[in-house]
Parts: structure tokens; C-alpha cells; sequence
């Protein structure tokens, strides 16, 4: 060996851990990972998406609520005739038919009433 | 000098206003009956809150989807079949972009009424009565703003439908049959 590379040997010996590649190699691996998880986590809400996900811890209680929705919906290539109108107009009532009855969101469930909190009454 | 000091009190006078007017404002309609219900009820209207919470999200996921579907599945691909047999389907087009727009309203609204909701619930309603009937109340608007967009959007379903009957007579005699 010559002097040379004994002192290469003392160099790479004598380097502590925290400034070994290795180390930074997996430091820099976790802040990636960590940014990369954040920057997700923020689409994933900011978007809207999680109110939507109903694989959600805090919905698994209401999971059973959730319609599974298989509508195939209406083709849109063929021709244009009095049936297509009426084939269309059957699915059209029957896929509105959820949504045009019900009041959703009404504010009589968070009145001072329904919350205990009116005392015009008492 | 004595300019110097007149103008310093109306200063102080001005900021005092200021910082007490919305304080004020912002309490008022909430007499102190109300305060002492609401910190004796506290635990039951957080409940309550929580229950609201947990029964919007699925209705708010299945409506979601239905409106979706509409638009996608229905409205859309009307307008493209009757587009590629070139008819003028413009009415059509038009009010499927509003249900869009709507629908996307609808579902800023919602996010906003979630998030408003999560911080009113999160709000101690013994220790901070007043701010938790302010942010109480602004999630009530939040509510009305979405129950609003849902019933828009119950308007443009409709319309589009009649369009369709419309279309129907217009083109074809006996126009569509309607169940």
C-alpha cells in the first residue's frame, strides 16, 4: 500500500456517519418522500376528493348509505328518432327521480329549534 | 400642542370604535338566556353538530354522483348524438353547461359548508359561547348556499328536460312520451 492510499484509507475511515453518502442518501429519500406525501395530501383535500372518499375512517359508520352507482347511461352515437327521445326520457326520469323529490340541506336541521338553543318557546 | 393632543384622542377614539363595533356586531342577537342554554346544552348541540355531519357526507357523496351521472351519462351524450345527426341542439348545449357550472358550484359550497361545520364542532361552546354561535350561524349560510345550489340545480334538470320534450315536438310530431 502505498502513501497514497493509506491516506485515502484514514480519510475514508475517519469520515463520521452523518457525512457518509449513505446517510444523506436516505435522509434525502425521506424529506422527498415526506414532501411528496404532503403535496398529495393537499390535492387530495384542497380538490374536494376526500369529502368523496368514502373509504374514509369517518365514514366507515355511513358506508352502508353509499349507493353504488352502475348507470350505464345513454349511447351517444345512433340515430335520432321519436324512440331515441323516449328511450332517453325513461332513463332521464328515472336516473332525476333521487334528486327532485327530497329538500337536501335544508336549514331546519340546524335551526336554534333542532339544536335545543331557541328560547322563544320556553 | 393642544392640536397635537385633540388629534392623538380622536385617534384612540377611532381605533376604540373600530376594534368594538364588530365585537359588538358580532354578538349581537344572542341574549344571555341564549348564552346560558347553549352552555348548558353544549355536549347535545356538539352531538347534534357531529350527527349532522355524519349524515350529510353520504347524502352529499350520492347526490354527487346522481348529479354527475346526469350531466355525463345523460345531458352530454344527448347533445353529442343529437349533434353528430346534426341537429341544432343548441338550447340543449346551453343548459347542460349551466347544470355544469352549477355542479361544480355545488360542490365548492359543500367544501366550504364542511369545512365551516368542522370548525364550528371543534369550537368549545362552554369556554367560547359567542364565537361558536358566530361560526354557528355563518355555517347555517353555508348550509342555505348549498341547499340553494342543490335546487338550481334541480331547475336545470328540469328545464332540460322540457327542452327535450320541446326538441321532440319540434322535430318529431308526437314529441316524447312523458311518464
Amino acid at each position: 500500500m502505498n502513501s497514497d492510499e493509506v491516506e485515502h484509507a484514514h480519510e475514508h475511515i475517519d469520515k463520521p456517519w452523518y457525512s457518509s453518502e449513505l446517510f444523506f442518501f436516505i435522509a434525502g429519500s425521506l424529506v422527498v418522500s415526506l414532501v411528496l406525501v404532503a403535496v398529495s395530501m393537499f390535492i387530495y383535500v384542497a380538490s374536494g376528493a376526500s369529502l368523496l372518499d368514502s373509504s374514509r375512517p369517518g365514514y366507515l359508520s355511513v358506508q352502508k348509505d353509499i349507493s353504488d352507482t352502475t348507470f350505464k347511461g345513454f349511447p351517444s352515437t345512433g340515430d335520432v328518432n321519436q324512440g331515441t327521445l323516449d328511450d332517453f326520457n325513461k332513463l332521464y326520469q328515472k336516473q332525476i327521480k333521487s334528486v327532485m323529490g327530497d329538500d337536501v340541506f335544508s336549514g331546519a336541521a340546524m335551526s336554534d329549534q333542532a339544536l335545543g338553543i331557541d328560547i322563544s318557546n320556553e | 400642542m393642544i392640536y397635537k393632543y385633540l388629534r392623538f384622542v380622536c385617534l384612540l377614539a377611532v381605533a376604540a370604535v373600530l376594534v368594538v363595533l364588530p365585537v359588538h356586531a358580532q354578538s349581537e342577537g344572542l341574549t344571555t338566556e341564549q348564552i346560558a342554554t347553549i352552555k348548558q346544552n353544549c355536549r347535545q348541540i356538539s352531538a347534534t353538530l357531529s350527527q349532522i355531519r355524519t349524515n350529510d357526507a353520504p347524502v352529499y357523496i350520492n347526490k354527487n354522483q346522481t348529479y354527475f351521472s346526469i350531466g355525463d351519462k345523460l345531458m352530454a351524450r344527448l347533445n353529442s348524438r343529437l349533434t353528430l345527426n346534426s341537429y341544432d341542439a343548441s338550447d340543449l348545449v346551453r343548459t347542460s353547461s349551466d347544470y355544469n357550472h352549477e355542479l361544480q358550484n355545488f360542490r365548492t359550497q359543500y367544501k366550504a359548508y364542511e369545512e365551516l361545520l368542522s370548525d364550528t364542532i371543534h369550537t368549545d361552546c362552554k369556554r367560547d359561547t359567542e364565537r361558536f354561535y358566530n361560526k354557528l350561524a355563518s355555517t347555517r349560510d353555508a348550509r342555505g348556499r348549498v341547499h340553494e345550489s342543490a335546487m338550481k340545480l334541480r331547475e336545470f334538470i328540469s328545464q332540460y328536460g322540457n327542452q327535450v320534450q320541446t326538441f321532440g315536438q319540434q322535430h318529431f310530431s308526437k314529441g316524447v312520451d312523458s311518464e
